[in-house]
């Protein structure tokens, strides 16, 4: 901000005898929800008190700042969301429909899928360290997962681990790809560094 | 967070709030060992006598309006109780109140010595002219200053006072300050503080916090209870009426 004008029209009363501006009242002012007398009479202080403008100017700021600060109103039409949105449904109706349509008439399970490692598919991964698989819990819970994103799987009963799966220590370590190939009611994973 | 049933440990225990404070304490504190005993200070002060500053709360506001509020009040009691024990040196109480004035912007709020000239002209403080303020200032820059270590340097680029790179772009008023020389910007500004000290209480907030502080005016129009569009035209009124003063005192933009 300007320091000259910042300097001149900030009040210079540090009010030490008086009281201070009640904090809750400084809150419902911030949220333009002090009117009455209770606002002439706070208005009135922190035009002449230093220390609680200071407090005022800082909590505006907080305010702002704050996550579920209200975003200014916009006309929804004038949002580039709504530009983003139109765009994308036109994409979708063009790219997606065909595949709709081929979804629906010929809808086939998959017997082999790729798909990334996430925390999800580590915490499956990293249960037990066995390389095949018996607990009916946790081969239903893997399904749900594939599910979940949008694999719809062949059925399977087993699942055999190519080799033991251990987590990367690194935070930034390189992405992996879960490798499914399912075979006569078994699911055979394999993990690999993404290339 | 809305409501006054939440106990105030929970209050503190929120990562939101605790991450506020630290946000707000290193906002306030360039100094790392500052930014974490202010911190220490905020909590010790939000536990004290059974959370009693978050008891107060009686949940007519937004909880986190209120707790930032809170935040706030305690900063500014830390710094008092911090610089509080700062004491102006012996050598510069002796010379008046203009040079204390002087030490504090300068050694403390770090504004430069040529600044501080400005200002005590605005205020009143000193009446000579700026050959004699810096004869007059040998004494104030001989006098220790811990906390600014350019306080001996009379060059206008001090580093510490915090300036908008596109305040003066926004802000009509700073566009015309920054463009007088020295004589007509105290003139200006005095001018200013006092056309701004007759207004309506509303509009003297509307005008410190749109032009002194930067605020947008959308959020003062809601604090004094206005649309965003009448604020902005009661501002085109305030300015308006100060341009009229100024160029009655015979200040116009070069």
């Amino acid at each position: 901000m300007g320091k000259w004008v910042h300097k001149a029209l900030t009040p210079t009363d540090t009010a030490e005898t008086g009281p201070h501006a009640d904090m809750e009242d400084l809150a419902l002012l911030v949220e333009g929800k002090l009117g009455g007398d209770e606002r002439e009479n706070l208005l009135r202080h922190l035009n002449q008190c230093g220390q609680c403008y200071e407090i005022l100017q800082s909590t505006m700021k907080d305010v702002q700042e704050a996550p579920s600060a209200e975003p200014t109103p916009i006309a929804w039409w004038k949002t580039k969301s709504a530009y983003a949105l139109a765009a994308s449904i036109i994409f979708l109706i063009l790219v997606g429909g065909p595949l709709v349509y081929q979804f629906q008439t010929r809808q086939s399970l998959i017997a082999s899928a790729e798909l990334i490692v996430d925390q999800e598919l580590k915490d499956i991964l990293l249960e037990y360290d066995a390389l095949e698989w018996h607990r009916v819990k946790r081969i239903k819970r893997f399904i749900s997962v594939l599910h979940k994103k949008g694999y719809r799987v062949k059925s399977f009963d087993r699942v055999i681990l190519a080799k033991p799966y251990y987590q990367t220590k690194s935070l930034f370590g390189p992405e992996e790809v879960l490798y499914i190939r399912i075979d006569d009611g078994v699911a055979y994973l394999e993990v690999k560094e993404k290339k | 967070m809305k409501g006054n049933s939440i106990a105030p440990e929970k209050i503190l225990a929120s990562s939101e709030i605790i991450d506020k404070i630290e946000a707000i304490c290193k906002r306030h504190f360039a100094d790392e060992n500052e930014q974490n005993e202010s911190f220490i200070f905020i909590l010790d002060r939000l536990k004290a006598d059974n959370f009693r500053r978050l008891r107060a709360y009686k949940g007519q506001s937004q909880l986190t309006t209120y707790v930032y509020s809170l935040i706030n009040a305690l900063i500014v009691d830390y710094r008092r109780k911090t610089y509080g024990r700062r004491r102006i040196p012996a050598s510069v109480v002796k010379l008046g109140k203009w040079a204390e004035t002087a030490y504090r912007l300068v050694c403390w709020q770090k504004f430069s010595f040529d600044d501080a000239y400005d200002i005590l002209q605005v205020e009143n403080l000193f009446a000579g002219s700026y050959e004699r303020y810096i004869k007059a200032i040998t004494p104030i820059r001989e006098a220790p200053c811990r906390e600014n270590p350019a306080f001996q340097s009379l060059n206008e680029e001090v580093a510490g006072v915090a300036e908008n790179p596109h305040g003066a772009d926004a802000n009509p008023l700073e566009a015309l300050i920054g463009k007088l020389d020295r004589q007509r910007r105290v003139k200006a500004l005095k001018i200013i503080r006092a056309a701004t000290e007759t207004l309506s209480h509303d509009d003297q907030l509307l005008i410190r916090l749109v032009y002194g502080a930067d605020q947008p005016v959308n959020v003062v129009a809601r604090m004094i209870g206005l649309s965003a569009s009448s604020a902005r035209r009661r501002l085109k009124r305030l300015l308006t009426q100060f341009r009229k003063q100024l160029l009655a005192e015979g200040i116009r933009e070069p």
